[in-house]
């Protein structure tokens, strides 16, 4: 039986977790270094014919699935700190952060030292020179600078490079929360230019007016295929009503 | 419905927001207060679809996978060290640190804590002390017949005493610098604490290579900006409002369900 309301709900189930994607994109609107998210539909066609082999041409149902999401990887809007440790980055790559469970990336340049002199994110995991090893500043090195290629200096003379990788499909990085990235593929290769901009961060690329004007998208394309549902539950049962009468 | 709970951790992250900004509005006449801000993170990611697993027996690849994000937290409350402006007093015993430093306190715990607020006054024996009575270290006791009293940029203290032509060195004025400022603990009233994220204080004279000067009657004023502050208000204000309009514009999609006969 064909089964229009079905291929609705499957609508309904994918607009509701696409809701969700937005609600998380808007809730990180201030997280720095966040990438937008968005969900990508795809059909999901049912064959006609129950068998081995379907008919080409003989095309079923289509339902929407939300096959992925996807990460939009432009860059957030760079805004001024003057905090020397707030470290950007212009271009796509990815600093290397030191974690527990092994080497992992961000955009957050949001950096801070720790009581020993490491340079670490803000949940204390160690940021990663050139050579693999955390960047550890003395306690005289009072004057601290970054070049754009990630050379970190100070009064005293060079303290190391940054690493800064960048990856061919950086979609594939999968997202863990706390502004990190972990990449299933082995470590990224290093970034040509990195890019790396002193006293300043990169906010997320959030767009408030997109994710609105979406969400009430969203709303209403979802009230349209309830109000179908809704419908087609009614010609059903009319129709059934119908067929008994006629008896 | 996850994007209501989602939308929820946006609006608390946005009242955390609201509550630091406030803080820096109500201390921004506070002497030697740091403005803080709040730093937001991505909670856990719950995965659809794992990137990366296959999509077939023959090997494909999913080339990216289905992740819904979970919200946001607060990840950290920073302070923000920039030099306050200096604004004169013409008090002797007002000092004020141009550059990097603390002054050391010592509480009556025992314990020293670190301030940028240096206004000073003399206890009844002659001891310097803060605006509390603590004695500022190491304690430095300015003889009860001194006539005039300088302090100069590498905070020793020159007494002027009748009878005399030079002025007599009564003590020297140290002040503290750390590894990590943003590791120290604001206790109120002005005072921070160490901590092992801040590292050891490392107590020098003023003026020497990293260290901050000091400056005789002056203050240092809060470094708290009334029209960053203001802006940064507006902003938490309509993003607390967007991630309302997410809570019901997702009731409005499930009151919709509901009434669907």
């Amino acid at each position: 039986m064909d089964s229009p309301g079905y291929i609705m709900l499957s609508r309904l189930g994918a607009q509701l977790r696409s809701t969700q994607v937005l609600a998380n994109n808007l809730a990180n609107a201030d997280t720095p270094g966040f990438r937008a998210e968005r969900a990508v539909f795809a059909e999901f066609l049912q064959p006609r014919a129950v068998g081995n082999a379907a008919p080409p041409g003989d095309r079923g149902a289509a339902y929407a699935i939300d096959r992925a999401t996807w990460r939009d990887t432009a860059g957030g809007a760079i805004s001024t700190t003057g905090n020397p440790f707030d470290l950007a980055l212009q271009g796509d790559g990815f600093f290397a952060v030191e974690t527990p469970r092994g080497e992992r990336y961000t955009r957050a340049g949001r950096f801070a030292l720790a009581g020993d002199g490491k340079l670490t994110d803000a949940d204390g995991n160690a940021v990663l020179g050139t050579g693999g090893q955390p960047i550890v500043l003395g306690p005289n090195d009072t004057r601290v600078e970054v070049l754009g290629d990630g050379t970190v200096r100070s009064e005293n003379g060079p303290v190391g490079q940054l690493r800064v990788v960048r990856f061919d499909d950086p979609q594939k990085l999968r997202a863990e929360g706390a502004r990190l990235y972990a990449s299933d593929d082995g470590p990224g290769a290093p970034a040509e230019r990195p890019g790396v901009v002193q006293g300043a961060v990169e906010n997320s690329n959030v767009r408030p007016v997109a994710e609105i004007t979406n969400l009430t998208a969203q709303t209403r394309e979802f009230q349209f295929a309830a109000q179908f549902v809704e419908r087609e539950g009614e010609r059903l049962s009319s129709a059934v009503e119908r067929i008994l009468r006629r008896r | 419905m996850r994007a209501l709970q989602i939308a929820g951790t946006g609006m608390m992250a946005q009242q955390t927001n609201v509550e630091v900004i406030s803080n820096n509005i109500a201390n921004m006449g506070t002497t030697g207060y740091k403005r803080r801000r709040a730093e937001f993170q991505d909670l856990i990611y719950q995965n659809l679809r794992r990137v990366g697993s296959q999509s077939s027996d023959t090997g494909s690849i999913l080339p990216s996978g289905a992740q819904i994000g979970l919200g946001v937290k607060t990840g950290a409350i920073y302070r923000i060290g920039e030099q306050g402006s200096l604004s004169q007093t013409e008090n002797r015993f007002d000092l004020a640190i141009r550059g990097n430093g603390f002054f050391p306190v010592q509480l009556p715990s025992g314990e020293v804590a670190y301030t940028r607020d240096g206004t000073f006054g003399l206890s009844p024996e002659g001891v310097i002390v803060t605006a509390e009575g603590f004695p500022v270290q190491p304690g430095i006791t300015v003889p009860a017949a001194a006539r005039d009293v300088t302090i100069n940029a590498a905070g020793e203290v020159l007494a002027k005493l009748d009878g005399q032509v030079a002025p007599q060195n009564v003590g020297q004025i140290q002040i503290a610098i750390f590894a990590n400022e943003g590791g120290l603990e604001a206790v109120g009233d002005n005072l921070l604490l160490a901590t092992p994220g801040s590292g050891q204080a490392q107590l020098a004279a003023p003026g020497q290579p990293g260290y901050g000067q000091v400056m005789q009657g002056f203050i240092e004023t809060s470094n708290v900006n009334a029209v960053q502050e203001i802006t940064s208000l507006i902003t938490a204000q309509r993003a607390y409002e967007m991630n309302s309009k997410v809570i019901s514009a997702t009731d409005e999609m499930l009151s919709t369900l509901a009434r669907l006969r």
